[in-house]
């Protein structure tokens, strides 16, 4: 089978096309030849640089809907999604076209957790996002509010990083 | 004397496995064919990561625990899913998990970069199925209504792209790696 015979059936793998023969020769290749088993890989690795650089490029009709998040559930939690994303946002290339998103708002529910002063301190100084807490209010509610773009991709691992649960109230 | 082992702490884990999320992306997304999968993996493996913080002693330790991990996961999804015909098999994943994955000559900001230059010269045609099919996510179907093409000529111009794209991308790292 030639590299592009290959990469046509590659193809259709992904696309879920592929017949069962097909999917037998596919699967004969990456198992006994070493050449197009790399091809493979790197067809894999240039289709995630593929995607993170077109993927919100797009025109808006052809938009992707946004990926299910979950929702921090406490001000410790929220506090480590925003380290890591901070962590994220210092290792990406400024050229880059990220997802738009204008907000990001986290709820925290475990107000006992830390004092609001404790979850602002890891954002002092930093200039894309902000901290707004509520001291005092009864039913403390955390928002976190992010100024520049920010890939929700990257949101919602930072959040799954901090040990939240499913949820629905992070809203990007 | 006792000896010292150094431990990795949660920061320092998630900071390498974000930084490193392209390239172990791409490694994921070659054992489960599908990018969402992909990314839904890699994200519990982050989680896992995280969770066994005290285990790891070095960013490396933590690297090829990320991919035995990953191939462990991908057999297990496939196991899983075994009303649907399953796209990998068991012994295809044993051999794309057993190759050392090549450690890229430059970093993913350079790959991306030289990326977006080799897309830049792909013909409009293709670059519009390219776009359609990777930055939209719309199905093979879809991308041949859309386009007007048949979908024997989009599967066709997909594998001519990704050719193409692949030998662009390897002359921009060969001539980056010649630049002082």
């Amino acid at each position: 089978m030639t590299n592009h015979a290959f990469l046509d059936l590659c193809a259709r793998v992904f696309d879920g096309k592929a017949s069962r023969d097909d999917l037998r020769r596919w699967n004969e290749r990456l198992v006994n030849d070493p050449a197009q088993r790399r091809l493979y890989r790197d067809l894999c690795g240039h289709l995630v640089l593929i995607e993170e650089e077109l993927v919100g490029t797009q025109h808006p009709e052809t938009a992707r809907p946004p990926r299910p998040v979950v929702m921090a559930r406490s001000l410790a939690a929220a506090a480590a999604v925003l380290v890591a994303a901070w962590a994220w946002w210092g290792n990406r290339t400024p050229a880059a076209s990220p997802v738009s998103s204008d907000k990001a708002v986290a709820t925290a529910e475990d107000s006992a957790a830390a004092p609001p002063s404790a979850f602002i301190y890891p954002f002092d100084g930093f200039p894309h996002l902000e901290a707004q807490a509520a001291p005092g209010d009864p039913d403390p509610e955390l928002r976190v509010v992010a100024l520049d773009e920010v890939d929700p991709r990257i949101v919602t691992i930072a959040q799954r990083l901090a040990g939240s649960g499913p949820g629905d109230e992070f809203d990007l | 004397m006792a000896e010292v082992v150094c431990r990795m702490n949660a920061e320092e884990i998630a900071r390498e496995l974000l930084a490193r999320r392209l390239d172990l992306t791409a490694y994921l997304r070659s054992l489960v064919c599908n990018r969402d999968d992909a990314e839904d993996l890699f994200q519990d493996l982050c989680v896992k990561a995280v969770a066994r913080a005290v285990e790891f002693q070095s960013a490396e330790h933590l690297r090829r625990w990320f991919f035995a991990a990953g191939r462990n996961a991908a057999i297990d999804a496939g196991r899983q899913a075994q009303r649907h015909p399953l796209v990998l098999s068991e012994a295809a994943v044993a051999a794309l998990a057993a190759d050392e994955p090549e450690r890229p000559a430059i970093g993913w900001r350079e790959r991306l970069h030289a990326l977006r230059r080799c897309l830049e010269t792909l013909t409009p045609r293709a670059r519009e199925i390219v776009q359609l099919r990777y930055g939209a996510g719309l199905d093979g179907r879809a991308v041949s209504h859309r386009s007007g093409r048949s979908l024997d000529a989009v599967y066709k111009t997909l594998a001519r792209s990704y050719q193409y794209l692949r030998e662009c991308i390897r002359r921009r790292e060969a001539l980056d790696n010649r630049l002082p």
